[in-house]
């Protein structure tokens, strides 16, 4: 009869955190929700300091998460692509806004990459380079970063060509 | 008289953490955070903090259910209490401090796996009173913190050239692999061996007293 007793007393004690655990999360839950999407809107602003406003499209893709397209006024004027990839050590997931065929700006999400070394990418040594940059010519990576910034220019390549693709299936 | 000797008491069950039984450089558990985020003061600091907290509550909840708790099934019992706490402090600090959890997401998981918190509820919380167990969580948790501080005051030193994000050596100067693992585990075991002298010279200096007396 003592294994349902230790059956019993297990359940309660875990029914009983999770019952905690669910209530912190509805009380936790909205706010976390409204300060990811009050960031990242605030990094398109940065971005694309002219665009009035931006219409996100989620995209169902491990690569190109979500599409932020910009609006100046009525028209739209090309895109900023949410992107997620696997760098060194951590989930990346950083913007890139395509205008024109032109890459104009680069922004950093998030990432746990190694101090000094993988966290190169957040610095304006490589990010100056997506401004005014042909979205066909070779993105730089960064020596002593190769996989953290390898892992970024594979993902803008990709994300370029679902966002292409995408864009195709629109138009017709 | 006996006042002084409870008040004593408690005085040693606050102490033993920081220094006598220092779970990084005595005792040798939670490791893997003393590797893996020391590259920064600051992170030492929040990773010391969270696991405070942690250990405060779980200890605090492990001591009051003592007598209830079957033998057989302490250990799932504890590690539940452990790892329900560590995700309400991870959605607490993303709610509260978001900045700081960004910096430190990939490690708060990273708790449940710390030893020290089921240790400190096996070892101790499981046989004495609240109150106690309180007092011991704050002291090993500051011992802790003071672990974490010293390997990463050396790593961000020598590593980055700063101190708490203030700059102290030129950046051209930096030993970079301070910041890498194979600096933590060298910065680790030279604080480590530095523990040991000090706790046998400690021993010594003992021995010598008595033999004198």
């Amino acid at each position: 009869m003592k294994i349902f007793k230790l059956t019993l007393f297990l359940t309660i004690v875990c029914a009983i955190c999770a019952g905690v655990l669910y209530e912190t999360n509805v009380l936790t839950a909205p706010s976390i929700a409204a300060y990811k999407e009050a960031k990242t809107n605030k990094m398109l602003k940065e971005m694309v300091p002219n665009a009035t406003s931006f219409k996100t499209v989620e995209v169902d893709n491990t690569t190109l998460s979500a599409i932020h397209e910009i609006y100046v006024g009525d028209k739209q004027e090309g895109a900023v692509l949410e992107i997620n990839s696997i760098g060194f050590q951590s989930e990346l997931s950083y913007l890139v806004a395509v205008i024109d065929n032109k890459f104009q700006g680069f922004q950093v999400i998030s990432q746990a990459e190694t101090a000094g070394y993988g966290t190169q990418i957040t610095e304006d040594k490589f990010k100056d380079q997506f401004i005014n940059k042909d979205i066909n010519s070779e993105i730089d990576t960064i020596s002593g970063s190769t996989i953290t910034s390898g892992s970024v220019k594979k993902g803008i390549t990709q994300a370029l060509k679902i966002y292409e693709n995408e864009v195709k299936e629109n138009g017709k | 008289m006996e006042n002084k000797s409870v008040l004593k008491d408690l005085k040693d069950t606050l102490t033993l953490g920081m220094f006598k039984q220092n779970p990084t450089f005595i005792l040798f558990l939670g490791m893997c955070p003393a590797l893996g985020i020391t590259t920064k003061c600051v992170n030492a600091i929040g990773m010391g903090a969270a696991v405070i907290f942690v250990m405060f509550f779980s200890n605090i909840i492990v001591s009051l259910i003592r007598h209830i708790v079957m033998d057989e099934i302490r250990i799932p019992v504890f590690i539940i209490i452990i790892a329900a706490l560590v995700t309400i402090l991870e959605m607490g600090m993303e709610m509260l401090t978001p900045e700081l959890y960004d910096a430190m997401k990939v490690f708060i998981p990273l708790i449940v796996a710390n030893c020290i918190p089921l240790a400190r509820c096996e070892a101790f919380a499981q046989f004495n009173n609240p109150f106690k167990s309180a007092l011991d969580a704050i002291g090993m948790g500051i011992g802790f913190t003071i672990g974490l501080l010293c390997l990463s005051f050396v790593r961000e030193l020598l590593g980055l050239g700063t101190v708490f994000g203030v700059r102290i050596i030129p950046t051209a100067f930096t030993i970079p692999a301070f910041s890498s693992s194979c600096g933590a585990f060298l910065t680790l075991a030279i604080c480590a061996s530095i523990a040991a002298a000090l706790v046998i010279r400690n021993r010594k200096r003992a021995q010598l007293k008595e033999e004198v007396v």
